[in-house]
């Protein structure tokens, strides 16, 4: 029987949202970009806050949300007309702010973005055509994918939770071609967190982790690149990135090194995840994440007809549907059947 | 001192250490010195205040019975022979580990012969029967530590001595001890004062939070150097993927590999514990690592518990005097008292507070 670890947080969830292809990948993105912000504002405990935004003809730090429809996210070139929109989490930072700005050197196309956050010092300036800019921001996604639609336009299903205190925030989207190989067709898009670690080490102040792995076409497990490369940015004594600890023996990880269930006990294998930084002035494990776990990873995604991976297996803890799992990685679920299928 | 993010201990820990046994001859006296090491260890095991192991029968090579007799009474009732014949062995019992955990120790080896070494298996719950001055004892449940173990190096250099460390829990369930050889001179590459080999490293143990069904749960090591220069005798230990702790599982015979905490570096995992060559930069402090226990053996496949009270350590302290070869015996951490921890290579234990002696001089 699975072992099943405490949940520490008090989850919020706004899942199984669905983005239905429109057959046009501008849209798509428009869709689902919305969607996600209106998520992270729209919890009832803690939500995100507007700082201020931009609908490429108005722009403010003033509080006001500018991105009402979809037709206010409006992608250009920098320097060009542009949207942009930041948003505060205090529950990570009392003045913790990040920006979403479709301002890119690609110009109008929709699957790119620019993504910062200032940790306390907070965004200023902007405007129509100019991004709002912070003494400490860090760059999280420069002018790449952040996970809308590039060449094809898909059917997705966005799944977002945050935890009831606003420390950590996640969300996911899943979704693919019909019929595309990777029956039954589901790929995952975005696995992206920002949150306080657990158990921070001593003398980590505002401590945050964030990650906004993505991809614009299908074929992918991101969280797979989460096990193998540094894929989480952090701020200690300077910038830095870490990677996602697991329990290793020899040369593998154990979410890899059995894939079955344990043959004594029947229950499989869940591992808690920490974060270990090698980036120079920043090294050392630093802590680890809230409520998200290895899964083992025989239910990873793996390319061809076996596509779905561990994408939308359930697991029922204490509850039904208490956990599910995304690629290889386990987090808290509400109950509902997940769903993942494009 | 080491800033140390220090964890807590899960037991209540009796120590005999600083065990110093001097060589029974300058330059090494072979098997004079196995004898006095053997005899020396038995007795601690045995006089632990609280939970002792017991002997549930010996042999010293001329009468032998499971008779509850210890005949090892002095160094000359130790006696190395070869398989099948006259040699003495001797069943200890330890029921903090199970009602009747029994651990077989035997002069009997087809390497060593005469010179020494020993064979060390172990009995989880049935016991051990029969046995003779010429055979051992055996066990339904029986699970091989080490068929040809020499625990300390039988070459004759200018060996001065050894230290032992013994550490028991109270309740029973653990018992680890460690051996250190000495010689004189740096000729092993160690600075002046720390030219000691690590030469046995043994753990008989009942894990923490053993998987669910594993029943009489325990785990045992006995690693050992026949060879003088062999100063990292845990990397065995290391490096072990397959399985390098004896244990039986209700499926048969089940060898468990440590683990760590770890991540990818480039293609391939890498414990933490390797990779910290510098304090914490952000909490400037040593952190220490959960050892956990695995199998691959089919039937048994599963990460199957913990070690308890025991943590990998910083490998910086590996090169700490810039001598790869020095490692990290004898470093010392004050814990919330003085000196409450051990690093041995790259193992953490607990410590009594006392300095830890290691050298041979």
């Amino acid at each position: 029987m699975t072992d099943y670890p405490t949940v520490y947080k008090t989850w919020q969830y706004n899942v199984n949202q669905v983005f239905n292809s429109t057959g046009n990948t501008t849209t798509d993105c428009q869709n689902l970009l919305l969607g996600i912000v209106n998520s992270f504002i729209g919890f009832s405990s803690n939500p995100w806050t507007v700082v201020g935004s931009s609908n490429s003809t108005v722009a403010a730090l003033d509080g006001v949300n500018r991105w009402i429809t979809n037709s206010n996210l409006v992608w250009n070139s920098s320097s060009s007309a542009h949207s942009w929109i930041v948003l505060k989490q205090a529950g990570i930072s009392s003045n913790f702010q990040l920006l979403i700005s479709c301002g890119t050197s690609s110009g109008t196309s929709a699957y790119k973005l620019n993504v910062s956050i200032s940790r306390s010092a907070g965004f200023t300036g902007g405007s129509t055509t100019a991004d709002p800019t912070a003494t400490d921001s860090i760059s999280i996604i420069s002018n790449s994918n952040w996970g809308g639609p590039s060449s094809s336009s898909y059917n997705l299903k966005l799944h977002v939770e945050m935890s009831s205190d606003g420390q950590c925030t996640r969300w996911q989207v899943l979704g693919g071609v019909t019929g595309s190989t990777n029956s039954p067709n589901s790929n995952n898009l975005i696995f992206a967190l920002i949150d306080v670690p657990q158990n921070p080490v001593s003398g980590w102040n505002n401590p945050f982790v964030i990650c906004w792995n993505a991809t614009s076409s299908t074929g992918s497990d991101l969280t797979s690149a989460l096990a193998t490369s540094a894929e989480l940015t952090g701020y200690g004594v300077s910038t830095m990135t870490l990677y996602c600890t697991g329990e290793g023996v020899n040369a593998s990880l154990i979410k890899e090194y059995n894939q079955i269930p344990n043959d004594i006990s029947s229950g499989y294998y869940i591992g808690s995840i920490g974060l270990f930084s090698n980036t120079t002035s920043n090294q050392g494990r630093h802590g680890q994440l809230f409520d998200m776990w290895w899964g083992t990873s025989i239910f990873g995604w793996t390319t061809g007809s076996t596509g779905r991976g561990g994408n939308g297996l359930m697991f029922q803890g204490s509850s039904s549907n208490a956990y599910a799992q995304i690629g290889q990685i386990l987090i808290p679920w509400n109950g509902s059947q997940i769903l993942f299928n494009g | 001192m080491v800033n140390m993010s220090y964890p807590t201990l899960i037991k209540t820990w009796l120590y005999k250490n600083n065990i110093r046994i001097l060589g029974t001859t300058a330059g090494g006296n072979h098997p004079g010195d196995f004898q006095s090491i053997l005899y020396i260890l038995i007795n601690g095991l045995t006089s632990f205040s609280s939970n002792p192991w017991t002997v549930v029968g010996s042999s010293n090579s001329t009468v032998a019975a499971l008779d509850g007799v210890n005949r090892w009474t002095s160094t000359s009732s130790i006696v190395f022979s070869s398989i099948n014949s006259a040699h003495s062995w001797i069943v200890l019992k330890q029921t903090g580990i199970s009602s009747n955990f029994q651990l077989l120790i035997s002069c009997a080896t087809s390497s060593f012969g005469t010179i020494g070494g020993i064979s060390v298996s172990m009995s989880p719950s049935v016991g051990f029967t029969g046995g003779s001055t010429t055979t051992d004892p055996t066990a339904t449940d029986i699970v091989t530590v080490n068929n040809n173990l020499c625990f300390t190096p039988i070459v004759s250099s200018a060996y001065v001595g050894y230290v032992l460390h013994i550490q028991m829990s109270d309740d029973g369930s653990c018992t680890r001890w460690q051996l250190f050889t000495g010689t004189s001179g740096t000729s092993n590459g160690a600075p002046t004062g720390y030219n000691s080999d690590l030469s046995s490293f043994a753990i008989f143990d009942v894990p923490q939070n053993p998987t669910t069904g594993w029943t009489n749960p325990c785990i045992g090591i006995w690693l050992g150097s026949d060879n003088i220069g062999n100063l990292n005798l845990l990397n065995a230990f290391y490096n072990s993927s397959s399985g390098i702790f004896a244990a039986r599982s209700p499926s048969g015979i089940m060898p468990l590999a440590p683990t760590g905490e770890a991540f990818y570096t480039s293609s391939s995992v890498s414990l933490i514990k390797d990779n910290i060559i510098v304090p914490n930069e952000i909490s400037t402090e040593y952190h220490l690592f959960p050892i956990g226990l695995v199998s691959t053996t089919v039937g048994s496949r599963g990460h199957h518990g913990y070690i308890c009270d025991m943590w990998w350590g910083p490998t910086a302290y590996s090169s700490i005097l810039n001598n790869p070869l020095y490692y990290s015996n004898g470093l010392l951490y004050p814990g919330r008292n003085s000196n409450n921890f051990a690093q041995i290579e790259n193992l953490v234990i607990p410590w009594d507070g006392s300095i830890m002696k290691f050298t041979g001089s």
